[in-house]
C-alpha cells in the first residue's frame, strides 16, 4: 500500500515539476507578444464635491427644525464611472471622447427623521491628452452636460407632507425640441500617473478638478415648504448653478481592438 | 633604503641559522606572514619558510633579509596538486605578507616595528588576528570601473582640475563604506539596499583590487550619456532611478556645448591616467600588451576598454534624435549658426529673413534636401574615424570598446538596459509599453532609452571596420554587451567570418543567459509580460542577455563571456520570495539528511565566521540563494556551449560591471569579497548541480561535469582568471 502511495505522490509531484530543458510553447509564448493600442478605457473614481450653498442651506434649515440635530454638512460625495474612446490617428492622436456619470449623495439625519439629496450628472466631453513626462501626462476636457436630476427625499412620517411631496427631485436634460436646450456645460482638469490609454495595458491612477455650470436653477420652495409646512422658515432658497468636485481614480484599458 | 648595520647583520644571520637548521622543507608554502604589531605595511622581505604553524621572532629593530625558499608542495586537502605560480605581496589594510605557493624565490623586506610572525595555512584563521587567510586565488575582472565613481562624484569641480591639470592621484584609492553592512568582525560582508548608485559604498577601487587580487581589470570608461540628464525632468529620473549624480553635474552631461562625450571620455582618460599606480602594498600597471601577463605573471595589470561608442561622439555627431537625417543638418546649423553647404543667394536671404517662423520654415525644407543630408552625413562619418584613429594612439592603449550602451547612439541599436526595483519598476514597465502607442509625444520622449532602430547604420558599420582594422594602429575589439541583438547578428554574420584568414573573436564582457532560442526574438515582444508569464523560469528573459544559439556561437569561434554579477540580470529577482524560500527548504532538508557537500560548508562557516549552529545556517542559506542565480546562468552556459565541458569553461570568465552602479549579488557587494565567492562556489556547485538535477531541470550531474582531469577548481581557475587571461594574451597586441 506504501509503494502505491508513494507513487501516486511522485507521479502527482512530477505533473508539477517545471522542466526547464522543454521547447517554449505556443501559449507559454503567446502572452508576452506586445498587443495594443487600446483605444477604449474606463475610469472609477471617487468624488467629493465643493460647498454646494444649496446644500448647506438646507443643512442649516434642518439643524433648526430638528433641535437635536447638528449636521455641518456642506458637501456631496460619491462615485463616478466614465468610458473613453481615444482617437489613434496622426493628427488626432491626443484628442478622445469621453462619456460618464456621476452620482453624489448626503444625508442629513435625525433620530427622527432623515433628507437624501442626491445630485446625479451625465455628461460627454471632448478632451486633450498633452504629456508633462511620460508616464504623468495632463488632460482638459469640456463638454455638455446631457442629463442632471437632483432629489430630496424625505424620509419619516413626522413631515406632515403628503406623500406625493416626500420626494422632491428636479430633472434636466438635453432636447432638441423647441431649439437646443443643454443642460449646462462642464469643465475638467486631470493628472494622470502612469497613463496606460494608448498602451499595451495597465493601471493608471489620477487626480481631478472640475467644474460645472447648470444652466438653469430651480426653486427649492416645494422642498422648504414640505420640511416645516406652514412653520416659520422663510427660507427662499434655489439650486446652484455651479457645481465644482475633485475626485480621484482609476483609469484602465479595456483590451478590445477596434481595427 | 637604510642600510644595515652591522647589528642587524649578525642578528640577520643567527635567526638565518635557526631558520634554515629548523625549517623543513617538506611543507605546503601557501600561508601568510603576519605581523602583529605593526600597522605598517610588510614589503621586500626574504624569510625562509618555517614549519607550518610555527612563529619566530625578530629582534625587532632594524631591517632583516630572508633568505626565501618556496618548499615542495605536497597534496592537502582542498588544495590543488603541482606547483603554480603565485606572488607574494603586502595587503594594503592589515599588515599581512601572504605568500603564493610555487617554486622559485622571493624577497619582502620587512619595517623595524616588526617583531611577530605567524605562518597561516589557507582556510584557517590567524591567532594573532582573527584575519582568515582564503586563498591565493587570481582574479581577472573582464568589466570593471575603476574610475567611474570617483570620477562622476567629481563633478564639475574634478573636471575643472583634470582640465588644469590638478588632479588628486588618489582619488581612485579611496573606499567608501556607506550602506555596506559588515558582520562578525568583518568576515560576513552584505549591502543594505537593493541599488548601488553614486555616493554608496565603492566595489571596485584599488583598494578592492589588491583584496580581492584582482591581478586583471578591465577598466570601462563610460562617458555618463547625454540622453539620461537632457532636460530637467530626465536629470530627475536619471537622479533618482540610476545614478543619483549631482545635478550641477548632470546639467553639464545635458548640455552638449560644455561637455560633449568625446570630451568628457578624454578627461576620464586622463583621470585614470593620472592615479598612483604604487600605494599602500599595491603595485599596479597598465598593460601594454596581452604578452606583459607572460612576461609578469605576479603583477596587477588594469587595462583601459570604453563602454558606449556615444564616446566617440563630438562635435558633428548629434547626441540625440539620430533618426531622422534632417535632424542632424539642424544640429550642424545651431552648432555654426548657419545651414551647411547653402549657396551664397540662399544664405544672403536666410539672413534677411532672421529667425522669423517663415524663415525657420525656409531653413527646415533646406534641411532636408539630400545635399545637406550627405554633407552632414559625411561629416559625422568622419568624425567616427578620426576619433577612433586618435583612441588607437592613445597610451595606455585602449584595446576594446562596448559598442552600445544605455541609449541609442546612432550607430547600432540597444538592448534597452534601464530598469528599477519597487514603484521605479511601475514607472519603466509603463514607459517602456509605449512602444505600441499612437501617442507620438510619448514615444519622442523615451525613445532614445527603450526604442531602438534596428540593425547597424552607416556610421556604426565604420565603426566596426575601423575599430577592428590594423591598417591603423592596432586592433581594438568589439564588445557586444549592450548591443541589440540585430547588431549582434550583423556582427556574426558580416563582421566575425569576414575573412577567413583573420577571425575576430566576438566578446560578451559582462552579461548573462535569458534561457531563449533566438528563433523567440522580437522587437514586438513584449519583454516585461515575458518576465511575468510561465515562460520565465529563473533567467532574465530579455534581449540585452544571450539566447542559447549566441552562447554556442560564441564558444565555437573563440569569443569569451564574462558573467555579470548584476542580480536583476541574472534572474536574482525572478520569483524570489517563492525560489529562495525552495532553496532554504532543500538546503534544510540535505542538512539533515548530513549531506556531506552541505556540512562541509556548514562546518566551515562555523568555524571561520561564527560558531553558533543557527547563525551559521543562516549564513549558508544566505550565501547560497545569493550564489544561485549566478550558479543557473553559469551553468546555462556551460551546457549551451556545445563544447566538451572541460573546454568550455575556458570560454567564460568573470564580467562582475561592478561600481557600473549596479545591484551586485549580495555574497560579492565589492571585489574584495571574490575570495569569499570563489570559496563558496567551490563548496556549492556540487550541491547546486544535485538540486537541479533533483527537480528536473538537467539530466546532468557533478561526473558530467567534473571528473579526476579535471576538477572543480579547474574550473574555477578558468572562470577566475585563466580564460581571460589566456583571450588577453592571445588577443590584445600592439
Amino acid at each position: 500500500m506504501k509503494k502505491v502511495i508513494y507513487l501516486l505522490l511522485i507521479s502527482v509531484t512530477l505533473g508539477f515539476t517545471h522542466t526547464s530543458f522543454s521547447q517554449l510553447t505556443s501559449e507559454e509564448i503567446r502572452d508576452a507578444t506586445a498587443a495594443g493600442p487600446y483605444p477604449l478605457y474606463v475610469t472609477l473614481q471617487f468624488a467629493r464635491s465643493a460647498t454646494m450653498s444649496d446644500f448647506k442651506n438646507l443643512s442649516k434649515e434642518f439643524n433648526r427644525i430638528s433641535p437635536n440635530s447638528s449636521n455641518d454638512k456642506k458637501v456631496l460625495r460619491g462615485i463616478e464611472g466614465n468610458l473613453g474612446f481615444t482617437i489613434n490617428e496622426k493628427w488626432l492622436q491626443n484628442v478622445y471622447l469621453e462619456g460618464g456619470y456621476q452620482l453624489l449623495h448626503r444625508k442629513l439625519k435625525d433620530d427622527a427623521f432623515s433628507i437624501n439629496v442626491t445630485n446625479q450628472v451625465a455628461s460627454l466631453r471632448y478632451g486633450v491628452r498633452r504629456r508633462i513626462f511620460y508616464p504623468l501626462t495632463f488632460q482638459f476636457q469640456v463638454g455638455p452636460i446631457l442629463y442632471r436630476r437632483q432629489t430630496f427625499t424625505l424620509d419619516s412620517m413626522a413631515f406632515s407632507a403628503t406623500p406625493s411631496l416626500r420626494r422632491v427631485f428636479f430633472t434636466d436634460k438635453i432636447s432638441f425640441k423647441d431649439g437646443i436646450h443643454i443642460p449646462g456645460w462642464e469643465g475638467r482638469g486631470r493628472l494622470v500617473l502612469l497613463d496606460p490609454v494608448g498602451t499595451s495595458g495597465g493601471l493608471g491612477f489620477f487626480i481631478e478638478w472640475r467644474i460645472v455650470e447648470f444652466s438653469r436653477k430651480r426653486s427649492l420652495d416645494i422642498l422648504y415648504d414640505a420640511l416645516d409646512p406652514g412653520g416659520t422658515s422663510n427660507v427662499t432658497d434655489q439650486t446652484d448653478d455651479m457645481m465644482f468636485s475633485f475626485s480621484f481614480g482609476l483609469v484602465a484599458p479595456l483590451a478590445l481592438r477596434i481595427k | 633604503m637604510k642600510i644595515f648595520s652591522n647589528h642587524h647583520l649578525i642578528a640577520a644571520a643567527m635567526v638565518l641559522c635557526c631558520l634554515t637548521t629548523y625549517a623543513q622543507v617538506t611543507q605546503v608554502v601557501e600561508g601568510i606572514v603576519l605581523d602583529a604589531n605593526s600597522k605598517k605595511a610588510l614589503a621586500n622581505v626574504n624569510i625562509e619558510l618555517p614549519t607550518t604553524g610555527e612563529s619566530f621572532v625578530s629582534n625587532g629593530s632594524g631591517e632583516f633579509a630572508f633568505e626565501f625558499q618556496w618548499s615542495q608542495i605536497i597534496n592537502q586537502p582542498g588544495l590543488p596538486p603541482g606547483p603554480k605560480l603565485g606572488n607574494s605581496r603586502a595587503d594594503y589594510d592589515t599588515p599581512i605578507m601572504i605568500f603564493s605557493y610555487g617554486n622559485g624565490t622571493d624577497t619582502v623586506s620587512i619595517s623595524p616595528d616588526v617583531n611577530y610572525y605567524e605562518v597561516i595555512l589557507p582556510g584557517t584563521t590567524s591567532q594573532a588576528t582573527g584575519i582568515e587567510y582564503a586563498g591565493h586565488a587570481k582574479v581577472a575582472d573582464m568589466h570593471y570601473h575603476v574610475s567611474l565613481k570617483s570620477y562622476n562624484e567629481g563633478g564639475v569641480e574634478l573636471k575643472s582640475q583634470i582640465e588644469a591639470g590638478a588632479v588628486d592621484p588618489l582619488l581612485a584609492w579611496q573606499r567608501n563604506e556607506k550602506k555596506l553592512e559588515k558582520q562578525y568582525s568583518g568576515k560576513w560582508v552584505r549591502p543594505k539596499n537593493k541599488s548601488n548608485k553614486l555616493y554608496q559604498f565603492t566595489q571596485a577601487t584599488f583598494p578592492h583590487v589588491n583584496e580581492g587580487n584582482v591581478m586583471l581589470a578591465f577598466n570601462s570608461i563610460s562617458p555618463l550619456e547625454h540622453n539620461l540628464a537632457d532636460g530637467s525632468w530626465l536629470r530627475i529620473f536619471s537622479k533618482l532611478f540610476k545614478t543619483n549624480g549631482s545635478f550641477p553635474w548632470l546639467k553639464t552631461i545635458g548640455d552638449t556645448s560644455e561637455l560633449t562625450h568625446w570630451e568628457n571620455f578624454n578627461n576620464d582618460y586622463k583621470f585614470i591616467t593620472s592615479q598612483q599606480k604604487d600605494h599602500n602594498g599595491l603595485t599596479w600597471q597598465f598593460l601594454e600588451s596581452g604578452n606583459d601577463l607572460a612576461t609578469y605573471p605576479d603583477k596587477h595589470f588594469v587595462v583601459n576598454v570604453i563602454e558606449g561608442a556615444h564616446a566617440l561622439q563630438h562635435r558633428n555627431f548629434p547626441h540625440k534624435n539620430f533618426d531622422k537625417p534632417e535632424v542632424w543638418v539642424e544640429h550642424l546649423a545651431r552648432r555654426d549658426g548657419q545651414i551647411p553647404r547653402l549657396v551664397t543667394e540662399e544664405t544672403t536671404r536666410l539672413a534677411a529673413l532672421g529667425k522669423t517662423p517663415k524663415a525657420n520654415r525656409i531653413r527646415r525644407r533646406i534641411g532636408e534636401t539630400p545635399a545637406a543630408i550627405a554633407y552632414a552625413s559625411d561629416l559625422m562619418n568622419q568624425e567616427i574615424i578620426d576619433n577612433v584613429d586618435s583612441l588607437k594612439e592613445l597610451n595606455p592603449p585602449v584595446y576594446m570598446i562596448t559598442v552600445g550602451h544605455l541609449s541609442f547612439n546612432g550607430m547600432l541599436d540597444h538592448a534597452p538596459a534601464l530598469d528599477a526595483n519597487g514603484i521605479g519598476k511601475v514607472f519603466i514597465k509603463r514607459t517602456y509599453r509605449i512602444k505600441v502607442s499612437d501617442y507620438r509625444e510619448f514615444v519622442n520622449q523615451w525613445k532614445v532609452l527603450f526604442f531602438t532602430k534596428p540593425g547597424v547604420t552607416r556610421f556604426g558599420k565604420t565603426l566596426f571596420e575601423k575599430l577592428l582594422s590594423k591598417d591603423n594602429g592596432h586592433r581594438i575589439f568589439i564588445d557586444l554587451k549592450h548591443t541589440g541583438y540585430s547588431a549582434r547578428k550583423y556582427f556574426y554574420d558580416s563582421v566575425m567570418v569576414k575573412n577567413p584568414n583573420d577571425h575576430i573573436p566576438p566578446i560578451f564582457s559582462h552579461g548573462a543567459a535569458n534561457g531563449l532560442s533566438e528563433v523567440y526574438y522580437s522587437p514586438l515582444v513584449d519583454e516585461y509580460a515575458l518576465l511575468d508569464s510561465k515562460a520565465t523560469k529563473v533567467l532574465y528573459p530579455f534581449g540585452i542577455n544571450l539566447y542559447n544559439e549566441e552562447i554556442a556561437r560564441i564558444c565555437q569561434n573563440d569569443g569569451i563571456i564574462g558573467i555579470t554579477l548584476e542580480q536583476r540580470v541574472l534572474g536574482g529577482y525572478i520569483d524570489a520570495k517563492k525560489r529562495c524560500k525552495e532553496i532554504f527548504n532543500d538546503l534544510d532538508s540535505l542538512k539533515e539528511a548530513n549531506d556531506p557537500k552541505v556540512l562541509a560548508a556548514f562546518n566551515d562557516i562555523k568555524t571561520k565566521i561564527t560558531s553558533s549552529d543557527d547563525e551559521a545556517m543562516d549564513i549558508l542559506r544566505e550565501d547560497y540563494w545569493s550564489l544561485e542565480p549566478f550558479m543557473q546562468n553559469l551553468f546555462h552556459f556551460i551546457d549551451h556551449s556545445t563544447k566538451s565541458y572541460a573546454d568550455a569553461w575556458q570560454h567564460f570568465c568573470l564580467g562582475s560591471d561592478l561600481d557600473g552602479l549596479i545591484d551586485p549579488i549580495d555574497i560579492t557587494p565589492t571585489a574584495s569579497q571574490y575570495p569569499y565567492m570563489r570559496n563558496r562556489l567551490k563548496q556549492f556547485i556540487p550541491t547546486f548541480i544535485e538540486l537541479r538535477k533533483k527537480k528536473g531541470h538537467s539530466p546532468n550531474d557533478e561526473s558530467d561535469y567534473f571528473d579526476g582531469s579535471f576538477s572543480i577548481h579547474d574550473a574555477l581557475d578558468a572562470l577566475f582568471y585563466d580564460s581571460l587571461r589566456d583571450f588577453t594574451q592571445k588577443n590584445f597586441k600592439k
